[in-house]
């Protein structure tokens, strides 16, 4: 029974929510003085609930700003490997590490409906097989399309973001240019939808308005399981460039695994990054 | 048919085709006598002296045929006529292959005290109506279709086992291929069933195409061919006239948009749901515009249905105004109330895809939009198809996940590569790809994958020997050797 003389409920000012408005204001402080480039945006978002995208993989997802990839965005992925085939602009999509994160997300939080869009970024039907191997039928959560123009795919990713059917759109992002990349990103963004821009390594240095960049590379290894280094390149909320080694392991129901983490890229970091550094030693 | 004038055994049917007049239909007493459908009337009327020239209608006697259908459906509700379906490349007029019906009598002997009575009482009614039908019973339409075009029996049965035997002896036209499926025969002097029954599956539908095949399989019974019930109802439609043309674009739309939520409320005063329905537009000064639309999902919902349609007005031309708009459903279906879940919380996608896969087909096309369904084989690349959405939900059959690790890229068609392996079964110690050598770190295997046994062409198969290898680099590929030919092949990658 509550005391006669004691505040209403509403109105009691707990020592935590102190501590909050506290950290709150010094964050602010902080992005007014531009110590912090992102903060705000960061604090705003997520004061709005938006949603993140774990990879499943603890050390890389805690390194970025909301847990994950943020949802409303479009990140782009290259994957360091070219086959040498005959075929002009031959190129291959960094799969292995999306379909890691869909079997991790699907046996923790919820199944997602996912659109491939364009049948280079198509992952093989064994592979899917494979990952919800512990879950049960998963052919209706896969939708495959495959425009045989440009300006279709680009359409179609674009319809596909807008959907509120799908969880996450995987795409064919080759030959996309800086203003299509940024129709792809205000489609995510107006309905929070998540893409996964599959792009050639060749257009690595190409401008893009992607919230992330990844950069997926083979990584030799003395075991049977196939290993990459996933590098975050750029990221917008202001996670700073690091490297990671991840391996795969087959028949588990998070098959992911990261068994290292290679450390800052300091040669390519921005003198605001390496400022954000400093203080966040001190 | 002709218009105006009773047909009877004397008349000459004829129909004006690139200048001349051509014969379009002819009775079997005119056949023996040489006439044939497309022979000119000259030369028919040589034959056939006595004929009286009459001209043939098309439309009515398509209209005929499908009177006659619905006449015969009272010996079963399972019946379809042969006409031409819309997209098939073929012309009706010169064709008399196409007059014809089939009807599925399984079940029904036992109402008409047995299949000889059903026989005779089509015969004797058919008779009566002026018309001197040929009566195959087969065991399936495929079969019953050729012996009834591409013999010269009046009335036959043909048992299940003498199937095989009955379509060896006929021409391949029999298979109602199309055109360019004969043509491409021709081109390789395959002209009876019996040489094509003595060539791979496999072969035929990489020479020749699905159809081909699909015909082949479904007159021999191994593929089924279900026939539909026939409609007997008219088709619900509403329409909207105009007693002065309407020239003013937005407000054809508007009407257009109105009147689309007058269909949908008709739909649903009738309890049911179209998966297909048509807009047509009578103009003035130019012929009418007819647009069909179809889901991939049964609805009634105007907003969905309208803008579905929206996107392909913009371009349409309304010449002097329009006079008259219909939207007619081509087919419809009971409307099913939505099942109430009975799962857990576990399933979370609520909204479903369909209104998206309805905008997606509708620029796309059917082709693009595909859904993957498992295949029961043993060869990677054929373990699974992609189908359209709906027919991967029809048959929701899963496959057991591989035993071995599978890579993320698979190829579509293994890419031949050189490799060399210092023992029979030991992975490949050097690759080379496209020209492009590489040396190879480590490699797992062999995993022997047999081609399937239960397959008649499995002779022309080649087992093959998977390894998993890893180059310098890092990249791990999967190869194999077939173990006749002993050749390399890359068939994935963990990308």
């Amino acid at each position: 029974m509550a005391p006669k003389n004691s505040p209403p409920a509403s109105s009691v000012f707990h020592p935590t929510q102190k501590a909050e408005q506290r950290s709150r204001k010094r964050l602010e402080q902080l992005c007014a003085q531009r110590l912090i480039w992102a903060g705000s945006t960061i604090a705003a978002k997520r004061q709005e609930g938006v949603s993140s995208f774990a990879l499943g993989l603890s050390e890389i997802d805690s390194h970025l700003p909301d847990g994950g990839l943020s949802c409303g965005a479009i990140h782009e992925w290259f994957l360091d490997f070219h086959p040498p085939s005959l075929k002009k602009h031959h190129w291959l999509p960094p799969l292995s590490i999306i379909l890691g994160a869909i079997a991790q997300h699907h046996v923790a939080t919820q199944p997602l409906r996912i659109a491939w869009i364009g049948k280079n970024c198509w992952p093989a039907p064994q592979a899917l097989a494979e990952i919800y191997r512990h879950t049960g039928p998963w052919e209706r959560y896969h939708l495959f399309l495959d425009p045989r123009a440009k300006s279709l795919r680009l359409w179609s990713i674009i319809e596909v973001l807008r959907s509120p059917s799908i969880s996450l759109v995987v795409a064919d992002g080759s030959n996309l240019d800086m203003k299509a990349t940024r129709r792809l990103q205000l489609a995510a963004q107006q309905q929070r939808a998540i893409g996964f821009i599959m792009r050639p390594p060749w257009e690595l240095t190409l401008p893009s308005v992607a919230y992330t960049r990844w950069k997926i590379s083979p990584h030799h290894t003395t075991t049977e399981e196939p290993q990459w280094t996933v590098e975050l390149v750029r990221s917008k909320g202001g996670a700073l460039p690091r490297q990671w080694t991840v391996c795969w392991i087959n028949h588990e129901k998070n098959p992911l695994r990261v068994l290292s983490e290679l450390g800052l890229r300091d040669s390519e970091l921005s003198e605001e990054h390496v400022r954000q550094r400093a203080n966040n030693r001190t | 048919m002709s218009d105006s004038e009773r047909i009877t055994e004397h008349s000459l049917l004829t129909y004006p085709l690139g200048g001349e007049n051509v014969l379009a239909r002819c009775t079997e007493a005119q056949r023996r006598s040489g006439l044939y459908s497309g022979m000119p009337q000259g030369h028919a009327r040589a034959l056939f002296p006595q004929g009286k020239l009459l001209t043939f209608n098309p439309e009515r006697s398509r209209q005929l045929l499908l009177r006659l259908t619905r006449w015969a459906s009272s010996f079963s509700p399972l019946i379809d006529s042969d006409l031409p379906t819309p997209w098939e490349a073929t012309t009706y007029t010169l064709d008399d292959r196409f007059d014809g019906f089939c009807i599925d009598l399984t079940g029904s002997e036992k109402l008409f005290s047995g299949i000889p009575a059903i026989l005779q009482n089509l015969r004797h009614a058919l008779h009566s109506f002026g018309f001197s039908p040929r009566l195959v019973l087969a065991p399936t339409r495929g079969c019953g279709w050729a012996v009834s075009r591409y013999t010269k029996k009046i009335q036959v049965i043909i048992e299940p086992q003498d199937v095989y035997a009955t379509l060896s002896s006929l021409p391949v036209v029999a298979l109602r291929i199309d055109q360019a499926t004969r043509e491409a025969l021709r081109e390789v002097e395959i002209n009876s069933i019996q040489e094509l029954l003595s060539i791979a599956p496999h072969s035929l539908r990489q020479r020749f195409g699905n159809n081909l095949l699909t015909r082949l399989q479904q007159a021999l019974g191994h593929q089924e061919e279900p026939l539909p019930a026939l409609h007997q109802t008219p088709p619900l439609q509403v329409s909207r006239f105009s007693e002065s043309a309407i020239i003013d674009v937005p407000i054809i739309l508007r009407a257009l948009q109105e009147l689309i939520q007058d269909f949908s409320a008709l739909l649903i005063s009738h309890g049911v749901v179209t998966r297909c329905f048509t807009l047509i537009i009578e103009r003035q000064g130019l012929p009418a515009y007819e647009k069909k639309i179809l889901l991939s999902t049964a609805s009634a919902d105007a907003s969905h249905l309208w803008q579905l349609l929206r996107p392909h007005l913009e371009g349409v031309s309304y010449g002097n105004g329009m006079t008259e708009c219909c939207y007619r459903a081509v087919n419809t279906e009971a409307a099913r109330p939505t099942p109430l879940s009975i799962q857990p919380q576990r399933e979370l996608l609520t909204e479903s895809p369909d209104k998206l896969l309805d905008t997606l087909l509708q620029t796309l096309g059917k082709q693009a939009i595909r859904s993957v369904k498992h295949t029961p084989s043993h060869i990677p690349e054929e373990s699974y198809h992609y189908v359209a959405p709906s027919a991967a939900i029809v048959a929701n059959a899963t496959a057991s996940p591989p035993l071995h690790p599978r890579p993320s890229v698979l190829f579509h068609r293994p890419q031949p590569i050189q490799a060399i392996a210092a023992l029979p079964d030991n992975p490949p110690y050097w690759l080379k790809w496209d020209d492009k050598p590489y040396r190879i770190a480590s490699g797992v295997g062999p995993e022997r994958i047999e081609p399937e046994w239960w397959k008649e062409e499995k002779e022309n198969r080649d087992a093959r020997d998977y390894y998993k290898v890893q180059l310098h680099s890092g990249a791990w590929l999967w190869i194999f050797r077939e173990q006749r030919s002993l050749q390399w092949f890359i068939h994935g990658v963990w990308a």
